[in-house]
């Protein structure tokens, strides 16, 4: 068994740590680029991780060939050794639990038991909603589907077999009027069930009366607003602006930010709490052990608006002397677990959207995110569309939405938090500053409605 | 490899399998502290098959189930996209890109050349947080087809990341060096990066006006970006593309020439074929401000009527990866760099930008931009006074190439794709704004 083989490579490597993965990934997309079928396309990768800890260095090696495992895990070994003599600051991972386990996904559907064919047929349904519209320039759209089983094994006796599964719909709907191109963006599933993706026609429709109704919206009048944020923008707020701060192995040597981000800071007003949660069935970035071994788990990060948690690897814990979190995390077998957001948000506030409205003299709502950027504190990102708000009233569309600010203003300045919660249906993530880039799918946001002011709005 | 080449010409009519052994090293400095090393030996491979004229394609990177996966690309044709090419059968030239010595570098070797590059960024500044990331790839590439191809080649690859970064941010001033031929990190690099660290502490406002912008090669891609967009193949066919109806037409003024060259010793995107396996060849995209040639891969080529232009290439603006279908890409594209060896000291008023922020958004394909300016420096009468902060550039690269007033002479290559080989570009009257 291969358990077995990997058991006893380990055990009898000269490292004072050391732990593998060894996973089989499938991935399934279909993409239509208009009315062409571009791609229909099943793949499957089979290949393995392994970290070494010697004298408090740490060696990685990704492999692929089973065969090769005692050269792939001398490469770790010393790699280790090499740095061991350099290393000025020891790695010590936090002490964690051994564990057992097999994991196995239970969707309500699930997409490996679906045909290529169905999806297609499904895909090409929500396509033939908008393609042959008057001033709908094209549409795309595309399924994609990730599938793993992975083995994690470590020299402490931890053994976890573990499923992940994520499938999602993602597409646009391009509208052209007078030179004019607007478009909307379609973000469906981002789970571990098919049936998320099924029977969502009407969504679909709504997407393509936003495309149309933008080729006529204002842009808007660059300026200082009071904004409300819907839940798919608020997340990637969260996200983006707050979320990638509290991941520690980015700011372990960053003395500034770390000053910046010191526990008991307060970092926004009394009702504003935030949480990163792994362990949240059905959210896309749910799993049940990180690459690590360590269970996820729900990590409040802001309480009652002062900083009170962090997203930690092991070696990050001891380095911060915090608990650790359970978000060390890899794409696949290519790449050695940085720490990642798993689902991140603002917990449930009071208000109700109708009372942010009406409380608002000139304003935005501001709806559906559109990427974003972050430079350290300073965040940059772009909602989908928006609508005016006039003395407590929802007026016309507008577009060319952007947003910048700094993190630490913005979140002081958030005024009301909505009673609602949704989870966006799309997440993922890429980042890269510890090491090379990791676009991750499975990293979910989300929240209630939440109303900020002061907050800049540049146009395009 | 060829054995599941035989097993799936049972069942196609033809077949493609690209193979690719990467074996890499990644080694990482945070402020100046060395982190882990990271290592990668993994093979992958892809199989395209051609079937009633229906395209198929799979991945995988075990042969043990060699059969499941052309199963997988059996299915894929069946609803594939309808192709008019062959796979093709041609060889392509030798091409200087690998170094035996280069290739030997063990990791011990590895941490004593990034040793040695802290150490003299350090004794110039001892203050810097210095992170920096090293690179050692060697990359094997076979290309096999139905049409009796047979390419092979090896890569080798080292790829050095300087960056002094800011206080407060996860970003800096940075220098990199990038080559498949075993050289020292150059000492001049060093030295102008500890040059504009000292210049950065100091903030200036900028204020909102037009005035002279100087890109340096750093950032050019982000104006070159746009144009790649839109001589891709790809737009051509949709008429998506401002140069749809342009080829032949000067676009540029005749100060440029932008070439696609494949045949660059030791450059990261330097190969003998595409990754179609098509033979690459060098070509004038713009020849004197005159547009030359589009992108194209077999797909494209064939629609167009011309073939592939040997730019099939499994690489797009975030990743390159062995599960992306060929698009059209250039290889190295490289602006000609014209004598001027000082661009600073003529600026009455502008700004320096090195590092753009959303340089991928807004209307790419129209050659629209407005980027934050994330790194830059603000000058006054020929001298660099400080950072130039908040401030946004924003314009049309086809209106903003006219205002050309000098082409550096010196060219780098860009870190963000390696695959811009450019001089820094001093324009007159661009719109920025600031909040000073």
């Amino acid at each position: 068994m291969l358990q077995d083989v990997l058991k006893k490579a380990l055990s009898n490597a000269d490292v004072d740590y050391m732990d593998a993965r060894w996973e089989k990934i499938s991935h399934s997309k279909v993409l239509f680029s208009g009315r062409d079928l571009k791609e229909i396309s099943q793949s499957t990768m089979i290949g393995g991780h392994i970290r070494a800890l010697c004298d408090g260095a740490t060696g990685c090696n990704s492999w692929s060939d089973m065969d090769n495992l005692g050269h792939a895990l001398g490469i770790a070994v010393l790699s280790a050794k090499s740095s061991a003599k350099r290393k000025k600051d020891k790695v010590i991972l936090a002490p964690v639990p051994v564990v057992t386990d097999n994991v196995k996904v239970n969707p309500e559907i699930d997409p490996r038991s679906i045909s290529l064919e169905e999806k297609k047929d499904l895909l090409k349904e929500y396509l033939d909603i908008a393609i042959n519209v008057p001033k709908i320039q094209t549409v795309n759209m595309l399924y994609e589907e990730h599938a793993s089983e992975k083995l994690f094994i470590n020299t402490e006796g931890t053994c976890i077999n573990q499923e992940q599964l994520f499938c999602a719909i993602y597409g646009r709907i391009i509208a052209r009027d007078n030179g004019i191109i607007q478009s909307a963006a379609i973000h469906l599933g981002a789970s571990d069930n098919y049936g998320k993706l099924k029977n969502r026609h009407s969504d679909i429709e709504k997407k393509l009366k936003v495309a149309l109704e933008l080729l006529t919206a204002k842009p808007v009048e660059p300026g200082i607003y009071t904004v409300i944020l819907d839940p798919g923008i608020s997340g990637v707020f969260t996200h983006e602006a707050f979320g990638h701060l509290s991941e520690a192995d980015s700011i372990v040597n960053n003395q500034s930010i770390r000053q910046e981000m010191r526990m008991g800071r307060r970092m926004g007003p009394e009702i504003l709490n935030i949480s990163d949660e792994g362990n949240f069935p059905g959210a896309c970035g749910h799993y049940v052990y990180d690459d690590e071994g360590v269970a996820s788990r729900k990590n409040l990060l802001i309480k009652d608006g002062v900083l009170v948690g962090r997203l930690h690897s092991r070696a990050s814990a001891s380095v911060f002397n915090e608990p650790v979190t359970g978000n060390a995390r890899a794409l696949d077998y290519n790449f050695t677990p940085i720490v990642r957001m798993s689902n991140i948000f603002v917990e449930r506030g009071s208000s109700t959207l109708e009372e942010m409205i009406s409380s608002i003299d000139k304003g935005i709502y501001l709806i559906g995110h559109r990427g974003g950027q972050t430079i350290g504190d300073m965040f940059t990102f772009g909602a989908q569309y928006g609508y005016l708000i006039e003395k407590g009233k929802l007026e016309g569309m507008v577009r060319d939405l952007n947003i910048t600010g700094n993190l630490f203003v913005t979140l002081q300045n958030i005024v009301a938090i909505g009673s609602d919660f949704a989870m966006d249906e799309s997440g993922g993530c890429g980042k890269g500053s510890v090491g090379p880039m990791q676009m991750i799918w499975a990293s979910g946001h989300g929240g209630p409605h939440l109303m900020v002011k002061d907050v800049v709005i540049g146009g395009m | 490899m060829e054995k599941m080449l035989e097993l799936v010409l049972k069942k196609v009519d033809e077949a493609e399998i690209l193979s690719v052994m990467t074996q890499s090293s990644l080694i990482r400095y945070d402020a100046g502290k060395l982190n882990d090393i990271i290592n990668r030996d993994v093979q992958e491979f892809s199989l395209r098959v051609i079937h009633k004229g229906r395209l198929g394609n799979t991945c995988g990177n075990s042969y043990d189930i060699a059969t499941e996966l052309v199963d997988k690309a059996l299915l894929s044709a069946k609803y594939g996209q309808k192709v008019d090419f062959h796979f093709p059968s041609e060889s392509g030239d030798t091409r200087q890109i690998f170094d035996a010595e280069m290739a030997s570098l063990g990791p011990e070797e590895l941490l004593v050349i990034a040793d040695e590059i802290i150490e003299k960024t350090l004794s110039l500044a001892p203050h810097m947080h210095v992170n920096l990331q090293m690179q050692k790839t060697v990359k094997h590439t076979r290309l096999i087809n139905s049409n009796g191809k047979d390419n092979n080649y090896q890569q080798t690859l080292l790829d050095i990341s300087v960056t002094g970064l800011l206080k407060g941010s996860k970003e800096g001033v940075n220098r990199c060096h990038i080559s498949g031929k075993l050289s020292p990190f150059p000492d001049a690099k060093i030295k102008e990066l500890v040059r504009e660290y000292s210049l950065i502490e100091k903030h200036c406002s900028v204020p909102t006006k037009r005035m002279a912008v100087m890109f340096t090669p750093r950032c050019i891609w982000a104006l070159l970006h746009r144009f790649k967009e839109a001589i891709n193949g790809e737009s051509i066919l949709k008429g998506t593309s401002p140069l749809t109806k342009k080829l032949g037409e000067k676009i540029f003024p005749s100060v440029f020439t932008i070439i696609d060259d494949p045949t660059l010793e030791y450059f990261p995107h330097t190969s003998p074929i595409d990754d179609e396996g098509t033979p690459t060849k060098k070509k004038f995209l713009i020849e004197e401000g005159v547009l030359k040639n589009f992108l194209f891969d077999l797909s494209t080529g064939s629609r167009y009527g011309n073939g592939s232009s040997g730019n099939g290439y499994k690489r797009g603006f975030w990743s390159s990866s062995i599960d992306m279908s060929p698009t059209p890409n250039t290889s190295t594209m490289v602006l000609l760099p014209g004598d001027n060896k000082e661009l600073i000291s003529g600026m009455k008023e502008g700004i320096i930008a090195d590092y753009l922020v959303g340089a991928h958004s807004g209307n790419v394909l129209l050659g629209d931009l407005s980027v934050n300016v994330g790194i830059g420096f603000y000058v006054k009468n020929g001298e660099i006074l400080g950072r130039a902060m908040d401030s946004m550039i924003a314009g049309n690269i086809y209106k903003l190439f006219e205002n050309i007033q000098m082409i550096g002479a010196e060219p780098e290559l860009d870190e963000f794709s390696s695959s811009y080989y450019t001089p820094p570009l001093l324009f007159n009257d661009i719109s920025v704004s600031g909040k000073g």
